[in-house]
């Protein structure tokens, strides 16, 4: 029961992640970019100014808050899926040739091993002090730090199922390696894969947005939340704490729902996993 | 031993090599770069001649080793100062702040996996598993603007930002101010450094505090199945000491060698974490030069930062083999 109830808090967190995505144009109040002059630093009412309402307040600037974090969710939304399958599509074949080829498996796993030893952030540094700032750069950046999880879970799944009758059953018909990797084995694994796309995406929302949080990912005025954070900072402290305040849920929000979603899935499709991803 | 050497130096060169590529695999011109659009030819000429970009590729290589090798890392292009000058700035605060953590998330990991794993289902375990959605969920650099909000801005327990006050005479002896003023029995200036360093500190302490305390919980549920607790039991040892000897003594040692990988962890978020707090460290200092574009501070910059991870994970595979004895035999 309790399965349940976490499954369902995540997916409708991520239907309005969604919806917010597809549809801002229409959802939101006012443009996210607009400042309204004479109406800066609100705080969140009900009550109309100027005929028009800030049901979360303005920023600095007099841009309604409310706006920005709904457009907001493009940018959460774009960084999470596609860092996740770039990391994924890299990763996936990398893990497999490891799962299957003796010898490769010792330079992958090594290399694997010492990437993962350092911290995403500081990765993603160095990639964007070569590449620059930007939304492009950043999913780079942040791609390339997920790509280990999904080499060493792919490996361990692979090397898993070729224990497995079937595999012996192929191979013993004379299948070839790459299809019965791609065809017999990658179908098995599917599940697992799923549950750790499903935890990558919160990881990689917290990294984006900690990139754009230290001025070196998607840079201010793009409604983008880790630096709606950073610009709300300086007014955090003093008189208007909500910006900061807003966009930080959201984050939160956002990587909580993929998290539920992930420990969800895992504890179903495959508990076997606890522990590994 | 040798073998774990060897490893750490042979990653030690790749980490040399790949930051001496940086600056060759950044697209255009790095000079041209560092300067912006309206830099003179002149100008670019002379960032590169003091960058060696003139110079033949394997040339660049072997100097860099050879000036690496004497500790100079080169001139930060933003300062001018020398990089290594800078990072034996800002070097102990990092260090200091993540030790910190370090031990503040160990600690207490530790207790409240083992309370967890004591009585799964029970208040702590409930305690646990909130505490570990909040970690991992939750950005480091927004958890510490909550804890300024409430306990810097609301309570006033603790200040908000930097190392120490102005007002505090402290003199650097190693940089790490809470060991100086230890050293030199200045109680009231640890106290306040120890004011200081405290949300910082525990802001960086979630996320390596749940990991650790989940990874103490399940093993410790899992040593308590094993069958030399049952036999422990059987022999009538009296609980604690199945409890304290036989389970918690076997259930530590995989949170031992996860304690060094946390480490890293630390240092990563506390790049964040810095610039919440603005703590002077290492974290705050890479981030500018990355964005100033300042390539010779960011190369010795992360350099160090590979560094420390590669000595941490050496001495933490050591301490490893020397706790599992089993490890040693292995080889």
């Amino acid at each position: 029961m309790r399965k349940n109830w976490t499954l369902l808090v995540g997916i409708s967190l991520v239907s309005l992640l969604v919806i917010c995505t597809l549809f801002a144009n229409w959802i939101s109040p006012h443009s996210p970019l607009e400042d309204f002059r004479g109406l800066e630093n609100l705080s969140p009412s009900f009550e109309s100014r100027d005929g028009k309402y800030f049901l979360l307040g303005t920023d600095t600037l007099g841009r309604d808050l409310l706006s920005r974090l709904i457009y907001g969710a493009r940018y959460c939304l774009l960084m999470g899926c596609v860092t996740v399958a770039i990391a994924g599509f890299i990763g996936i074949p990398l893990g497999m040739l490891a799962g299957s080829h003796t010898r490769l498996d010792a330079v992958i796993s090594k290399a694997t091993d010492i990437v993962m030893s350092f911290p995403a952030v500081l990765i993603a540094l160095v990639v964007v002090s070569i590449l620059g700032p930007g939304l492009f750069n950043v999913i780079i950046a942040v791609a390339l730090t997920s790509i280990p999880s999904f080499i060493r879970l792919t490996r361990s799944q692979v090397k898993l199922e070729f224990r497995k009758d079937y595999v012996q059953a192929a191979e013993c018909l004379g299948v070839g390696r790459i299809r019965l990797l791609s065809l017999h084995i990658f179908p098995n694994i599917v599940p697992s894969l799923l549950v750790l796309s499903s935890l990558s995406l919160g990881t990689a929302i917290l990294e984006s947005a900690g990139l754009s949080f230290l001025n070196l990912g998607v840079t201010p005025p793009a409604p983008e939340w880790g630096s709606m954070i950073r610009t709300g900072m300086e007014t955090f402290l003093s008189s208007n704490p909500w910006v900061s305040t807003f966009a930080g849920l959201c984050i939160f929000l956002n990587v909580l729902a993929f998290n539920l979603i992930g420990d969800a899935l895992r504890d179903r499709l495959d508990p076997a996993l606890r522990g590994k991803v | 031993m040798l073998r774990t050497l060897l490893q750490a130096l042979v990653t030690l060169g790749l980490a040399v090599v790949a930051v001496f590529f940086l600056i060759h695999l950044v697209p255009g011109d790095p000079a041209q770069i560092v300067l912006g659009e309206k830099a003179t030819p002149q100008a670019i000429e002379s960032i590169r001649k003091e960058l060696g970009l003139d110079r033949p590729l394997a040339y660049q290589l072997g100097s860099y080793i050879s000036r690496l090798a004497s500790g100079d890392l080169g001139l930060s292009i933003r300062t001018g100062r020398e990089v290594s000058a800078e990072i034996l700035d800002r070097l102990p605060a990092t260090l200091e702040l993540s030790i910190v953590s370090l031990i503040l998330s160990a600690l207490i990991g530790i207790l409240l996996g083992a309370f967890a794993a004591k009585r799964p289902g029970g208040f702590v375990d409930l305690l646990l598993g909130g505490i570990s959605v909040l970690g991992l969920s939750l950005p480091v650099f927004f958890l510490g603007l909550i804890l300024v909000y409430i306990f810097g801005l609301q309570l006033e327990w603790f200040p908000i930002s930097g190392r120490l006050s102005y007002s505090s005479h402290y003199e650097p002896m190693t940089g790490f101010v809470l060991l100086d003023s230890l050293l030199r029995l200045d109680f009231q200036t640890f106290w306040i450094g120890l004011q200081y360093i405290a949300l910082p500190a525990i802001a960086l302490a979630t996320v390596p505090l749940s990991l650790i305390a989940r990874l103490m919980r399940s093993s410790l549920l899992e040593t308590l199945r094993a069958d030399f607790i049952k036999t422990a039991r059987a022999k009538g040892a009296p609980e604690r000491t199945v409890f304290f000897r036989h389970a918690l003594r076997n259930a530590l040692l995989p949170v031992i060698t996860m304690l060094g990988f946390q480490f890293g962890l630390l240092l990563g978020g506390a790049i964040l974490t810095e610039n919440v707090f603005a703590w002077p460290g290492m974290g705050r200092w890479i981030v500018a030069s990355v964005e100033g574009r300042d390539y010779p501070a960011i190369q010795g910059g992360v350099l160090i930062f590979a560094t420390g991870i590669i000595v941490v994970m050496a001495i933490t595979e050591f301490v490893h083999q020397w706790v599992d004895p089993r490890l040693r035999l292995k080889g």
